[in-house]
């Protein structure tokens, strides 16, 4: 982009229009927005449940945990749709001329009270699975690993867009975009237990707003 | 400057269905808009068929993203205005030199005492202004130089609007002390 700037300045504005013109590759329309999100969040759950299996496997009956013990089932559901809804808000911010609206962020910050609520109502409900069952090692990293590596596909595929000056609700978004789909899964795959989770599967989503504040600045994610 | 934008969309559309002609069409119609909206938001600090340039490239490569069910116009100027302030970033972390200092204050026309008084005073200000700190001086040259408001000068350094004003102050205070340590002196 930089080398190809460099050399418009360099011909008549004319000819760059007929340049332009001629360069067949951006002549096409993007899929919508919501589209291409959806598409997005199940090949990045995909990865996530790819490599979290192929790591470490997941905790032994975690599929009995999910019917036992509701609180986790409806932390999963809760913690991917709070992925999907905050992608759907990049993905919506990455179109020149989409103002900022409250209103847009106001499902997303209710999804994040209600997993509040959850993660605070499981401090007072007794574990229904063995207490350190299933616990891994570098849980907090590979939460950090995955969700850079979300982050990456997330500004590639929004590379086609054009991501303004990110706001703090977009840098928000964006990190509970890429980190609520490696932390929800770890709940299945690591230890439940609430003040496991709230330190180590949840914290390093706070992280990410930092580390995706420093990728966003990499030229090449800028259009 | 007025564009119909119900007839440049008709031919955004097109050119998403991969009509060349009507793309370059469009192209060359949004132009001399786009050199309006630059000159007037820049003043005359940079040169503004660069940016046209850079604008037109970004315009190309955001094609894809238009959704036509939307208006032509926020999608445009968001562009316009995304490309302004990158264009103005990368000036304005260049240090600020003496050079870059207005000229405004003198006036060809003028001769004898007048312009001598005038140059006397602007190369003072020059000299007091590099002994600013490097965010005062910025601020002050955004502000009072460049012919930014305080809005975008504030964006195109990334600080509030408040913090800008605070430092513009801070820098007029600065200019005010230094100046009568000087007089003092003399």
């Amino acid at each position: 982009m930089g080398k190809e700037q460099k050399q418009s300045r360099q011909k008549p504005t004319q000819q760059l229009i007929r340049e332009l013109a001629q360069d067949k590759s951006s002549l096409y329309r993007q899929w919508p927005y919501t589209y291409r999100c959806s598409l997005w969040f199940l090949v990045n759950l995909f990865f996530v449940l790819l490599i979290t299996y192929g790591v470490q496997g997941f905790r032994q009956n975690f599929v009995q945990d999910l019917w036992q013990a509701p609180l986790l089932s409806a932390e999963l559901m809760i913690g991917l749709t709070l992925s999907y809804l905050s992608g759907l808000y990049v993905f919506k911010r990455s179109i020149p001329g989409e103002k900022f609206q409250q209103k847009n962020f106001t499902p997303i910050l209710l999804i994040f009270t209600i997993l509040g609520v959850l993660i605070l109502a499981a401090f007072f409900t007794p574990p229904k699975s063995t207490p350190y069952n299933g616990a891994r090692s570098f849980c907090e990293f590979e939460i950090l690993f995955y969700g850079l590596t979300s982050m990456v596909s997330l500004f590639f595929f929004n590379r086609l867009g054009f991501t303004q000056q990110l706001n703090k609700w977009e840098r928000i978004s964006i990190a509970f975009s890429v980190g609520m789909v490696p932390a929800s899964v770890m709940q299945l795959a690591c230890m439940f237990d609430p003040t496991h989770s709230l330190l180590f599967h949840y914290s390093p989503v706070i992280l990410l707003v930092l580390l995706g504040n420093f990728l966003i600045s990499i030229k090449f994610f800028k259009n | 400057m007025t564009l119909d934008f119900n007839q440049l969309k008709y031919l955004v559309m097109a050119a998403q269905n991969g009509d060349a002609q009507a793309y370059e069409k469009f192209l060359a119609a949004i132009h001399p808009y786009l050199t309006t909206i630059i000159r007037r938001k820049l003043s005359n600090i940079l040169d503004v068929e660069d940016i046209a340039q850079n604008c037109l490239i970004g315009i190309h490569k955001s094609l894809p993203t238009f959704d036509p069910s939307r208006a032509l116009a926020p999608w445009l100027n968001a562009i316009i205005s995304y490309k302004v302030s990158d264009q103005l970033r990368s000036v304005y972390r260049r240090p600020v030199t003496k050079d870059a200092l207005p000229a405004n204050n003198v006036n060809e026309s003028d001769n004898g005492p007048n312009l001598e008084n005038k140059l006397d005073a602007r190369h003072k200000l020059e000299l007091i202004s590099e002994q600013l700190p490097e965010n005062l001086k910025r601020a002050l040259y955004l502000t009072q130089v460049s012919g930014l408001d305080y809005s975008q000068a504030a964006k195109s350094i990334g600080i509030s609007e408040v913090a800008l004003r605070k430092r513009v102050s801070r820098a007029y205070k600065a200019i005010g002390e230094i100046f009568k340590g000087e007089m003092e002196k003399t």
